[in-house]
């Protein structure tokens, strides 16, 4: 059994952990992820090999970060190139 | 060679005008624009019309019934602008350009020869119906509302010629759209637009213009919303040849809405001979970025020709894409071709190819399969 | 440096050691594996800058070509056809074989009311009407549909009068070729498609179960390809569990016979959804087994002759070449009956031949309206707006989005739903290897496997210097 990881989010980010927490939740439903303010809780309720070691479960929060924040950035430019003119 | 500008004796000095040439027994050499024609020996004419009286000589290719010429009184010149029997014909729109190409084979001069624009039009009323009239320059689009407009009621009165025009597309915008438009559907133009590289930094030093990159592209888009026919056209010199097959994965993703994409070689004329030591590329020794990029395009759809390049300079697979591109009045052929099989369906030399601007493997060609 | 207005949306994976990235149309590159976090961090090396760049995911300012650029493919990638031009029929629900995987879409050779009757006739004529074909592709299914050549050609006729222009494949499994059915294999706008699942051996257990049957599809597969030729004839494997060691055979089976493709597409047992998710992933790891090691003996098998896997070469094909693919299960956004629909023998209205069958055994009814009523348009859209991967939760972050499609039929017809996540179904683990499989070949830059997709995206035995289309 993996334990407890704890990951900070920085100021840019935060304001996507939410939609990420959400987001991996639905992923990996044998993790149970915590928001603390600046603080990512991840804890393992029955390890599937799905996201082996500490590191992989940092990156995998880390590219929900970045996906959420592409995701909201780029919404109104995505918006228009898929508009029929 | 065939020499367009003529010397020739007019009766009076009267303003330039422009005439078209039928022997004098035809019907319709009485009429308007038209000039009727004695030809006293072969190639020495003598041309009456409402303007004047005229004779000249014709150099290099004797053929005169139905051409158009421009003459100018003043200066003693005859200009042949449309020569019946050629497939050729290119109107000079203006010398003055805004790009200064490495490789330029007809530099810009500022002269101002606005006035000959009018000319031009009446001109092309009086050519051969359904006839390919090339429209070049410097840079036609200098006159972008005049030769827009010229094209809109041409687009009226002859929709049967087809146009042909060469322009850098630095200069269109967005509110030329609605008369692009109209043009288009009236008449086929085919708008040649040269692009060198998908490196905005390269181009625009190939075109000696900074910033000329970006516009391009994207008039390039607005030429396309307008249902435009383009022929991209891609003069390969010593420093673009090497990124071919970039340029070719950049044509082939962005810009796939062309008709054609053409590959030419250099017209060493003009400032690519000045400029030698930078734009000379031997191909023949070299062709594998050409290869490159013409896999690319078959794979991607895109349609690509090679003009100007004589077939034996080429490997085998791929001189079923060589055009036969030289236009006939600056065509030759060597000593060394005579014995090839290929002659015929080669594009051949420009006349100013010499030893200074010389590729290694020319040789005759045996027969095909 | 990074803003919300100078970027366009950019997707990513791990493959390798490097990073790929596409963006919103599937341009691609490699990058280093911590690109995304120094783009944010404004960190970016000049090189990865220029990249990024050309894929038009930096861009200048929002009036950039690479906007125009990105919108006009888009437009063009996304495109819905305005007019039906592929039709697959049903004339008969009739067969003379009892395939071991086709139990449900056939009716006994002696039985009643499945075949087409004059009425059903006339309204497909009818039917015609309201689509105004321009060129129409009519592929004839069954059932055994030349057990009624006679109706064959009367829809032929049909069509031909319909449509501005036509052509037909019908597919047969050969087994009789009786002189009326030759006179319509003799058309010029006519292909045969056929079933082959291998050698002999193969074809006797899945399909036949009878040596004699088999030989006997086998000569008039020869004397077909003998008088044709193989650009008239193509062939189909249906392949099972059972056979997947067998996919040497198979291949060679289609090589000797002068088959330039095959198609390795899994058996989908309709009806015989799975429960457990866990099984799935076993199942679908089963396959691609199978399938690396059938596409590994395919590029042996290409040192003397061109030969492609078909789907593989597809997508090739459309990432590399820039080509739509035009498969009907691997579209965003889905657009039922946009294209293509397919026609019962009862005059039911399928959107896709998987959804004919899912309905036939009554797992659930996807028929959007039949001959006699028209279409229900409002069934359709709620099927299609499940289709739109570039809205849905699963694929919008994903590096192949711009690649994949979403099959809803596929997904119904195993789980009996269409909201498990996406990562735990056949259809995405399936494809999410098929694109791993070509990324992992680019990112290593193994030349035999560039070099084959290079061949198949031209289609030709020629190598093609072409690589730049790999970076």
């Amino acid at each position: 059994m993996l334990p407890k990881v704890s990951i900070e989010i920085s100021d840019d980010f935060v304001d996507y952990a939410e939609a990420a927490v959400t987001r991996l939740s639905y992923l990996y439903p044998n993790y149970e992820f915590a928001l603390q303010g600046h603080s990512l809780e991840v804890f393992p309720i029955k390890s599937d090999g799905r996201l082996g070691d500490i590191n992989e479960i940092k990156r995998q929060v880390f590219y929900q970060l970045y996906r959420q924040r592409i995701y909201v950035e780029t919404l109104s430019i995505r918006k228009s190139l898929y508009a029929n003119d | 060679m065939i020499p367009l500008k003529l010397k020739a004796d007019f009766e009076s000095k009267s303003a330039p005008y422009v005439v078209k040439l039928l022997p004098t027994e035809s019907s319709g050499a009485d009429g308007d624009g038209v000039a009727s024609v004695r030809e006293l020996s072969p190639g020495i004419l003598t041309c009456t019309s409402s303007n004047g009286v005229f004779t000249y000589y014709l150099q290099g290719d004797n053929e005169w019934h139905g051409d158009v010429v421009l003459c100018i009184p003043e200066a003693g010149r005859v200009e042949r602008l449309f020569r019946a029997n050629s497939k050729n014909n290119t109107l000079l729109f203006t010398e003055r350009c805004d790009q200064l190409c490495v490789m330029c084979s007809q530099p810009p001069r500022e002269i101002d020869s606005a006035w000959r624009l009018p000319l031009y039009e009446q001109a092309l009323g009086l050519v051969e119906p359904n006839s390919i009239i090339g429209i070049s320059g410097g840079e036609p689009t200098l006159y972008k509302s005049e030769l827009l407009e010229m094209l809109n009621r041409l687009g009226d009165q002859r929709s049967d010629l087809v146009f042909h025009i060469l322009t850098n597309a630095q200069h269109f915008s967005e509110s030329d759209r609605p008369l692009l438009k109209e043009v288009h559907a009236k008449l086929k133009v085919i708008w040649g637009v040269p692009l060198y590289s998908a490196s905005k930094v390269e181009h625009d030093l190939i075109v000696g213009k900074e910033g000329a990159f970006d516009p391009l592209i994207k008039n390039l888009f607005l030429l396309a919303s307008t249902n435009a026919n383009i022929e991209l056209r891609t003069v390969l010199t010593g420093l673009n040849a090497l990124d071919l097959p970039s340029l070719s994965s950049f044509v082939s993703r962005h810009l796939s809405f062309i008709s054609t994409w053409a590959i030419m070689a250099t017209e060493p004329i003009g400032f690519a001979k000045a400029n030698h030591h930078r734009v000379f590329f031997d191909h023949s020794i070299m062709p594998q970025p050409i290869c490159s990029a013409i896999d690319i395009c078959e794979i991607r759809g895109v349609s690509v020709k090679l003009f100007n390049f004589p077939l034996c300079t080429i490997p085998g697979p791929y001189r079923q894409f060589c055009a036969q591109s030289i236009s006939d009045w600056k065509t030759k052929y060597l000593k060394i071709c005579d014995s090839c099989s290929q002659r015929t369906s080669c594009c051949g030399f420009f006349e100013w190819y010499n030893d200074k601007w010389k590729w290694q493997n020319v040789e005759p060609l045996g027969e095909v399969g | 440096m990074i803003s919300a207005s100078n970027y366009t949306p950019l997707r990513f994976r791990d493959i390798g050691d490097e990073l790929l990235i596409t963006n919103e149309v599937g341009d691609f590159g490699l990058f280093p594996l911590d690109t995304v976090e120094r783009f944010f961090a404004g960190t970016l090396p000049e090189k990865s800058v220029d990249e990024l760049k050309t894929l038009g995911v930096l861009i200048d300012n929002a009036d950039s070509w690479q906007l125009m650029s990105l919108a006009r493919r888009l437009k063009k990638q996304n495109a819905v056809a305005k007019k039906v031009h592929y039709l697959i029929l049903i004339p008969t629900l009739r067969c003379n074989l009892t395939c071991s995987y086709c139990q449900v879409s056939r009716a006994p050779l002696a039985a009643s009311g499945f075949d087409w009757n004059d009425k059903r006739l006339d309204e497909f004529s009818a039917y015609l009407d309201t689509i105004e074909p321009d060129h129409l592709k009519v592929e004839f299914q069954g059932g055994e549909p030349t057990l009624r050549p006679d109706l064959i050609s009367k829809i032929m006729e049909i069509c031909l009068t319909k449509a501005k222009s036509a052509d037909f494949v019908i597919c047969t499994n050969i087994l009789d070729l009786s002189p009326e059915v030759l006179k319509l294999f003799d058309r010029e706008d006519t292909v045969i498609s056929t079933s082959l699942d291998g050698p002999l051996q193969a074809m006797s257990s899945n399909r036949t179960k009878d040596d004699n049957l088999s030989i006997r599809t086998q000569k008039n597969l020869e004397y077909l390809l003998k008088s044709y030729g193989p650009g008239k004839v193509s062939a189909l494997p249906t392949i099972t569990e059972d056979n997947f060691s067998n996919f040497r055979e198979l291949i060679d089976t289609y090589i000797e016979l002068g088959f330039q493709s095959i198609f390795l597409r899994p058996v989908n047992y309709q009806g015989f959804a799975r429960k457990k998710h866990a099984k799935m992933h076993e199942e679908v790891a089963r396959w691609n087994n199978y399938y690396t090691s059938a596409i590994e003996y395919i590029k042996e098998r290409n040192r003397s002759g061109y030969f492609e896997e078909f789907y593989l070469a597809s997508l090739a094909r459309k990432i590399f070449g820039h080509e739509e693919s035009g498969f009907v299960d691997l579209r965003s956004p889905v657009s039922f009956l946009s294209d293509y629909a397919v026609i019962d023998f009862n005059g039911k209205i399928y959107p896709s031949d998987e959804a004919r069958m899912l309905s036939r055994i009554k797992h659930v009814d996807l028929a959007v309206g039949d001959l006699t009523d028209g279409v229900d348009s409002a069934k359709i859209l709620s099927l299609n707006s499940a289709g739109v991967n570039q809205v849905h939760e699963d694929c919008l972050h994903c590096v192949y989005m711009p690649f994949c499609g979403i099959d809803i039929v596929d997904d119904i017809s195993r789980y009996g739903r269409i909201d498990l996540p996406k990562a735990d179904t056949w259809f995405c683990n399936r494809h999410m290897f098929m694109f791993d499989f070509l990324f992992q070949k680019v990112q290593s830059k193994q030349r035999d496997w560039l070099d084959l997709f290079l061949r198949w995206a031209r289609r030709s035995t020629e190598p093609s210097n072409a690589y730049a289309l790999f970076s």
